[in-house]
């Protein structure tokens, strides 16, 4: 090999080995994560322009396999100052903690998460108080530390720290992942008053359900992001041409986190599920 | 140089020169010639020029003109030529103010807020769009009772926010302080209070006010004190 062609070689090397470093010092935080195996659960990537779209099913019958929801609710929190960007882990943990506050009298030291109104439980909105404890959570679950937002891992250390803080203890229950259900333990959770958390890669909410005797109308809104929820109830609807099964949905009730559309439902067959997990206090 | 007697020789030679004009001749010399046809045809001609000329410069000018209405028109900045844009809403473009009243002194504006109220929780929020602030949003929660209002006012038209879209053919009307407020309430069973989305213009801006309260028509009381 001449001295020029061993030129050419050297520097088409050392080119390639520039782009090379200079792509993994541009390249986004949660992408890097993601190659590294961990999932980073944050604010949309793609921000959407909430553009809501109708889907409608006919058939002739329908068969309801599960339809369980929690009485009460999960509250329907979110990050009400703005301040906190990737903040649907905290969010998630603080809807958890709300929740188990009509259990748990201490689980917010001197404050009340609800109020009785005509007889009935009824959560209050985020104010300051709900803000202090998600932007509690939002340190404790070391948020945008590692990574665009947080993992599960970090999810569920940050709320284990808080609950053992404030005395009491948490255990975590996997549902199930991918296609790989279980969605009668998922509605035994709910009926038992458990919550459960979903750690999902999701497109869209649910905004608006209505399944009637011969036509499903779902209204969605566009949301791209990885996501944790907390799920509240569970719909399993098997749907019938005749004899044939068209398909079979499965609904979970959520509180959503999001700002705007706080409340709603996730098709899970038309979402990513990385993992489901049940969240007990006592 | 001449003297004034030589200048006046050779004036009285020049004019011993003169003769008269014969207009029988000339008269007959033009209709020989056919002088007076072509002479017309030529005035023809030039009449034409010009009237072509004139109409040319005419349809210069409207081009002219019709160019300069368009470029005006089109560069204006809230043309209603241009189609509305739909808000992206997402966490990087919103962000936290103190107070309505500080956003007004700092913006030079007037926009209508709840004020006044004892015991309150509050959140300003502005959402913008390419660093312009387009929506401001006053959150109220009356501690004393857990109710809450939410104020949305928009900062600059043309925009359609796809989440304030429960504000939108609302079936009632109402008119308070002569403003004319279209409206809607349910009862939320949810929160066990009443829920009433309203919308109205005020002085060149669009407000969208959601209540939240214990009686059902708590809000036009609320809403007289704000236009008041």
């Amino acid at each position: 090999m001449n001295t020029k062609k061993l030129y050419v070689v050297t520097l088409s090397i050392v080119a390639i080995m520039i782009a090379f470093v200079m792509g993994f010092t541009f390249m986004p935080l949660e992408v890097f994560a993601e190659e590294t195996g961990e999932i980073y659960y944050n604010s949309e990537l793609r921000p959407s322009l909430f553009s809501a779209r109708n889907e409608t099913l006919n058939y002739t019958r329908k068969e309801v396999l599960i339809d369980t929801t929690m009485s009460p609710k999960t509250p329907h929190y979110y990050d009400r100052d703005t301040n906190l960007n990737n903040s649907c882990a905290a969010v998630a943990g603080g809807i958890v903690v709300g929740y188990y506050d009509i259990q748990l009298e201490n689980i917010i030291p001197n404050y009340a998460s609800f109020l009785i109104r005509a007889g009935n439980i009824v959560y209050k909105p985020v104010d300051s108080n709900i803000q202090n404890i998600m932007n509690d959570l939002f340190v404790r679950m070391k948020v945008n530390t590692t990574g665009a937002g947080a993992t599960e891992e970090q999810f569920k250390n940050g709320l284990n720290e808080y609950v053992v803080d404030k005395g009491y203890n948490i255990t975590y229950r996997g549902y199930g992942q991918g296609s790989n259900i279980d969605y009668n333990a998922i509605a035994n959770s709910f009926k038992n008053g458990k919550p459960v958390a979903l750690f999902i890669t999701m497109s869209s909410l649910i905004t608006n359900l209505e399944i009637g005797d011969t036509n499903l109308t779902m209204t969605t809104t566009a949301y791209n992001a990885n996501h944790i929820l907390i799920a509240n109830g569970i719909k399993r609807v098997r749907y019938y041409n005749g004899n044939n099964v068209i398909r079979t949905d499965t609904y979970l009730s959520v509180s959503s986190g999001l700002r705007q559309f706080n409340s709603g439902y996730i098709w899970l067959e038309d979402t990513i599920v990385n993992d489901v997990i049940g969240v007990e206090i006592y | 140089m001449f003297t004034k007697r030589k200048l006046a020789k050779l004036m009285e030679k020049q004019d011993d020169n003169k003769q008269e004009i014969n207009y029988e001749i000339l008269h007959k010399a033009k209709e020989e010639t056919h002088w007076n046809d072509a002479c017309e045809v030529k005035a023809v001609d030039n009449r034409k020029q010009q009237l072509i000329i004139t109409a040319t410069i005419c349809c210069l000018l409207i081009i002219i003109s019709f160019g300069i209405f368009l470029g005006i028109t089109l560069s204006k900045p809230n043309n209603p030529l241009e189609p509305p844009i739909h808000y992206s809403y997402s966490e990087d473009n919103i962000y936290k103010y103190v107070s309505v009243e500080q956003y007004n002194e700092d913006k030079n504006l007037d926009l209508l807020r709840f004020k006044n109220y004892q015991n309150i929780d509050e959140a300003v929020t502005i959402y913008t769009d390419n660093g312009s602030d387009v929506l401001l949003e006053q959150d109220l929660i009356l501690l004393d009772t857990y109710e809450q209002i939410k104020l949305f006012v928009e900062l600059k038209n043309n925009y359609i926010f796809e989440f304030l879209s429960n504000y939108e053919a609302l079936s009632s009307e109402i008119v308070i302080n002569g403003v004319k407020i279209n409206y809607d309430t349910k009862f939320d069973e949810e929160i066990y209070l009443y829920k009433t989305f309203t919308k109205f213009s005020y002085k060149n801006h669009v407000y969208r006010i959601c209540f939240d309260l214990e009686g059902e028509t708590d809000w036009q009381e609320k809403i007289s004190k704000l236009l008041a």
